[in-house]
């Protein structure tokens, strides 16, 4: 059965089709758990977010489109495996930097949307490798060390290529920013 | 308010990027984990608002991926469906479940007395692992054992709100778990899908394994140790509240700490995952953040403490006490039981006779006889059913191994109360004289089988 087999199968309440899909997605979602937690879980944890990420598929499947199978796993993995982290105080391993700070409530739904869409409009923007890069460190939250082994490229050099990539994320942002009304965004002091 | 870029990454969708999987856990653990989670919901959904059992309900579960089907000719074959998460007394919370109503109906009915098995038939205490499990009874309905355990702490320490039950093979079972806060113990009821054999009554040795997690976290645990008064130190220190640990040296160099420690005890206190800190003395904690804690041996952790006076500092500990396996072994004694007769039907096919016989466990469909290599018809069937490698048995008879789908739409069995059932399909023979198919399920009674369609064709049973 194909994805959209499968989820049909689901849909009718078909356990074994799920069975099919967790046998079909689980290194994908459980690679995309460990690189959130990294080393900070047992495996019994990580196997029980991986399940949780099945579960809420299963709860949500009347939403779900075959087409956006991977990409609607890969995010809940990295939502589910988030929230585990700050159950335990923790945050992502790899360097996160906080890349401008502002005096606005940017939790705020209407600024959360504005900011969303300029990080997605960045990102379709992005020349490959870069935006390969970028998205595998800090949405799949791989180690440099692991990017340059699956991508064959030098550590350095994606060092070099996130760096550049954070530069013009936070120009964009600032410049779009004052498109969408958010004025009081500013470079991070201690960011370089 | 600050941005965080892998924060601001929230909003992305990507499936564009392919991952090597350079650690994958077990889909066979997710699988068990995902469904027992799905089954324990609905089952116990349905237990307390009367509804029948979704459909996936009797598919097959991914447990019995691995199990042979065996006819089942012996008195009771305990074959596992699922497992707990998450306790009863949460379900109870989200208004899910009654457990009251759930022991009553199940232990306290008069009308079900005679099914309940005494307590007398059951074995004794059994401590493991510090942990205490008495039966208290057993009750056969249909064709599903539920028993009912009392799990203590001996040192009165409050068990898990997630108890995973396994059967000797590691399997999970289904439970529903509820706690006594008067007497810090959890009452679990069990359940076991059972097929029933041909003796009047019977005994069944139900080996059982329990795992405790998330039985106790600690927060900031203060270890009482001073890490000034410490440097330097040649006798291992055991920490108070903290005797699973033993400080063997501390030292310090260019303003790191460094902290030697042996945590040869951490395995049989269980604790899984731990996170030491340094409380500094405005009750900031700095957090050494490996501190995963399964192995035992000797261990460093480090610290950057900057500026801060060595002498102020205090270690302190977070961490989750888990996974405190128990077993037991009891002999537990029903004093019901019903034989179940294997049923045959026969229609026709294609112009072939055809036979579906249906056991306690699975679904046969004999396609004979004619057949022959060239059967175009049945070449199809068998290939959508089968992986392309075929392995020749001694006596020349074709049997392909199961293909790696866990369900087929086009054979389904319909129930006389209108649910279908979608049998997993298990392997396919033939020789020249004929083709067998064959389908596990989970527990059907054959009585109540209405018909079963077979890629189109359906079979009704006529008497």
């Amino acid at each position: 059965m194909d994805d959209s087999e499968t989820l049909h199968a689901i849909r009718c309440g078909d356990s074994n089709a799920l069975a099919c899909l967790i046998d079909r997605y689980t290194p994908y979602v459980s690679t995309i758990i460990y690189n959130v937690i990294g080393s900070c879980m047992s495996q019994h944890d990580i196997e029980e977010v991986c399940s949780d990420v099945f579960l809420a598929l299963w709860d949500n499947i009347g939403k779900t489109d075959a087409s956006r199978l991977k990409a609607y796993l890969g995010s809940i993995a990295r939502n589910k495996a988030k929230n585990k982290l700050r159950e335990m105080g923790a945050e992502v391993h790899i360097d996160d930097c906080i890349i401008l700070t502002s005096d606005d409530d940017l939790e705020s739904e209407f600024l959360n949307r504005e900011l969303a869409d300029l990080v997605r409009q960045f990102i379709l923007s992005m020349e490959q490798p870069d935006r390969e890069i970028f998205l595998r460190h800090y949405y799949y939250c791989q180690s440099v060390s692991a990017i340059a082994d699956d991508m064959q490229i030098k550590v350095s050099t994606i060092k070099t290529r996130l760096r550049r990539g954070r530069e013009k994320l936070r120009l964009k942002l600032i410049q779009g920013g004052k498109d969408y009304g958010i004025e009081n965004l500013k470079p991070n002091g201690l960011y370089i | 308010m600050e941005l965080k870029i892998s924060n601001l990454m929230d909003c992305i969708s990507d499936d564009s990027i392919e991952l090597s999987a350079k650690y994958a856990v077990s889909s066979e653990r997710v699988k068990k984990l995902t469904l027992n989670k799905i089954n324990m919901r609905e089952r116990s959904e349905n237990s307390f608002t009367g509804k029948k059992q979704a459909q996936h309900y009797y598919c097959e579960h991914p447990k019995r991926t691995h199990t042979h089907i065996v006819r089942r000719t012996v008195l009771i074959a305990a074959s596992l469906v699922m497992l707990l998460l998450g306790s009863i007394t949460a379900l109870a919370k989200g208004g899910v479940i009654n457990i009251n109503e759930f022991y009553n109906s199940i232990f306290f009915n008069p009308d079900a007395k005679n099914h309940i098995a005494t307590a007398d038939a059951l074995s004794g205490t059994v401590v493991d692992n510090g942990i205490e499990i008495t039966p208290l009874g057993a009750y056969i309905e249909g064709h599903n054992a539920y028993i009912r355990l009392k799990l203590r702490d001996i040192e009165g320490g409050h068990l898990s709100n997630t108890i995973y039950f396994l059967n000797k093979n590691g399997e999970s079972i289904p439970a529903v778990v509820d706690y006594d806060s008067s007497t810090n113990s959890a009452i679990a009821i069990i359940q076991e899908d059972i097929a029933t054999g041909e003796a009047a009554s019977a005994t069944t040795s139900l080996q059982l394994a329990a795992i405790c997690t998330d039985i106790q976290e600690l927060e900031n645990l203060s270890l009482d140790f001073n890490i000034g008064a410490h440097i330097g130190i040649t006798q291992p220190v055991v920490l108070k509240n903290a005797e699973f640990l033993t400080i063997t040296g501390v030292e310090t160099q260019d303003g790191t700490l460094a902290i030697h420690y042996r945590d040869n005890d951490i395995a049989k206190y269980g604790w899984s995952t731990g996170l030491f800190g340094l409380r500094t003395p405005d009750g900031t904690i700095i957090w050494e953040t490996s501190g995963v804690l399964y192995d035992t041996g000797n261990k460093t952790i480090y610290f950057d403490i900057g500026k801060h006076d060595i002498n102020t500092l205090s270690l302190v500990f977070s961490g989750k006490h888990a996974i405190r396996t128990i077993t037991g072994d009891w002999k537990i004694a029903f004093s019901t039981v019903q034989q179940i007769a294997s049923k045959t039907l026969t229609a026709s096919y294609s112009e072939r006779k055809a036979e579906i016989t249906c056991g306690a466990t699975e679904l046969e469909i004999n396609l004979s006889p004619g057949y022959t290599d060239g059967d175009l018809e049945l070449n199809n069937i068998i290939k959508s059913l089968s992986d392309t490698s075929e392995v020749l048995s001694k006596n020349g008879e074709k049997t392909y191994p199961v293909k790696d789908v866990s369900v087929s739409r086009d054979i389904s069995i319909a129930l006389k109360d209108g649910k279908i059932v979608y049998p997993r399909f298990i392997s396919a023979s033939w020789d020249s004289k004929s083709a067998n198919f064959k389908f596990k399920m989970n527990f059907v009674l054959p009585e109540n089988i209405q018909n079963v369609t077979f890629f189109g064709k359906t079979f009704t049973f006529t008497d």
